[in-house]
């Protein structure tokens, strides 16, 4: 026969797997760890001139603002062992032509004297000359523009505090 | 002095540590946002006028990748392999992302559609706007426009881009977001604020 067991002994649970599941747990969470990034955003319309209308259009007053590349400039780029691309110096020499009816300006957007804050002082004068209000403004990008073109001329629009804003649709064929 | 016995048991206690990797666990739960898992890895351009974006929840986001010729990273290239799709290695191009989910890249199946509103080019936009159509209007708040006597979907969308996308691509998301059955009227662009900006605004903080 066993021995008589002692009264008060204590139990103790095992506690390995349970540590071990928990580290589990913490490395996952430590190697998904994503840090929230914080972005902004610009607001505009869609281009809503599709289809026909019998209704009589009222001449209103419009900018419509073209964007052309007039340099596309060099890419200029290096790849990792990754083949991720690092030190992307875009389009270095890039020059882009804005034409609002029979003005036109030249913007390069890759210059280094280029003022961050303020990068089309032209274009944000000749905006002023407008009621922010009650004007549409429409940016029609040709071919070879690419987005990051198209966000400054934007921001200068959202800026000068015109309230409507829309893009018109493709000229490029696939 | 007290005599001890050669084969006294060493135990650590466990307390401690256990308490100490639950608070890990806990704070990195906390700072894991799940909530970005929509969102790709992307050079988006800088605008002064960025306002703070505050998400709605059921806005969709839509991104816009871009690779230069050769530039093409290995996990990109592995999630194309594994759905079987070929990308071009000699020239540059772009994709379109949602939730993971490529819904255009370059040379997809047109299944000989074709594109509705130039007739009689193929559309290669299909699963975007078939997408659309079957996950995003119902899901978005509706409202009756009683001129127009259609529904039309009051959130916008979001195009996050990278900032060498050629702009093409995003006028013809834009394009699909008006076609029949779909008809988003609203789009938001993602940008990212000025580093400088946000470094001066920071400093001005603490002072």
């Amino acid at each position: 026969m066993a021995k008589k067991k002692k009264k008060f002994e204590e139990i103790k649970p095992d506690m390995t797997p349970m540590i071990d599941v928990t580290f589990l747990l913490l490395i996952f969470f430590i190697v998904t760890l994503k840090f929230k990034v914080l972005e902004g955003r610009l607001d505009a319309a869609l281009p809503k001139d599709r289809g026909s209308s019998t209704a009589k259009e009222e001449e209103i007053e419009k900018i419509d603002i073209q964007l052309y590349v007039a340099d596309p400039g060099d890419l200029d780029f290096e790849i990792d062992d990754k083949n991720k691309v690092t030190n992307l110096k875009v389009f270095s020499g890039r020059k882009i032509r804005i034409e609002v009816g029979t003005q036109k300006w030249y913007y390069e957007p890759f210059d280094p004297n280029r003022d961050t804050q303020n990068p089309l002082p032209e274009l944000a004068t000749f905006l002023k000359t407008f009621d922010k209000d009650e004007t549409p403004v429409s940016i029609d990008a040709r071919k070879g523009i690419v987005y990051g073109d198209v966000v400054v001329i934007l921001d200068v629009i959202v800026r000068a505090k015109f309230e409507q804003v829309s893009f018109a649709g493709t000229f490029e064929q696939e | 002095m007290a005599k001890r016995t050669a084969n006294t048991e060493i135990e650590i206690d466990m307390t401690p540590m256990i308490d100490m990797t639950f608070l890990l666990i806990i704070f990195f739960i906390i700072v894991n946002d799940m909530s970005q898992k929509d969102l790709e890895e992307l050079k988006l351009p800088i605008a002064m006028e960025a306002g703070h974006d505050e998400p709605p929840e059921n806005r969709p986001v839509l991104n816009v990748r871009w690779f230069p010729a050769g530039g093409v990273p290995d996990s990109v290239i592995a999630h194309y392999k594994e759905l079987g799709i070929g990308i071009p290695s000699d020239q540059e191009w772009s994709d379109i992302v949602w939730k993971r989910n490529i819904l255009y890249y370059p040379f997809m199946d047109t299944k000989g559609l074709t594109d509705p509103i130039r007739k009689g080019r193929p559309d290669y936009y299909w699963k975007l706007a078939e997408t659309m159509r079957l996950v995003w209007v119902p899901e978005m708040a509706t409202k009756m426009d009683d001129k127009l006597k259609r529904i039309l979907p009051d959130d916008p969308i979001l195009i996050r881009a990278d900032r060498n996308t050629p702009f093409k691509y995003i006028q013809k998301i834009m394009e699909v977001c008006t076609r029949e059955g779909i008809q988003i009227w609203k789009v938001q662009l993602a940008a990212s604020e000025d580093p400088k900006i946000v470094d001066a605004r920071e400093k001005a903080k603490r002072k």
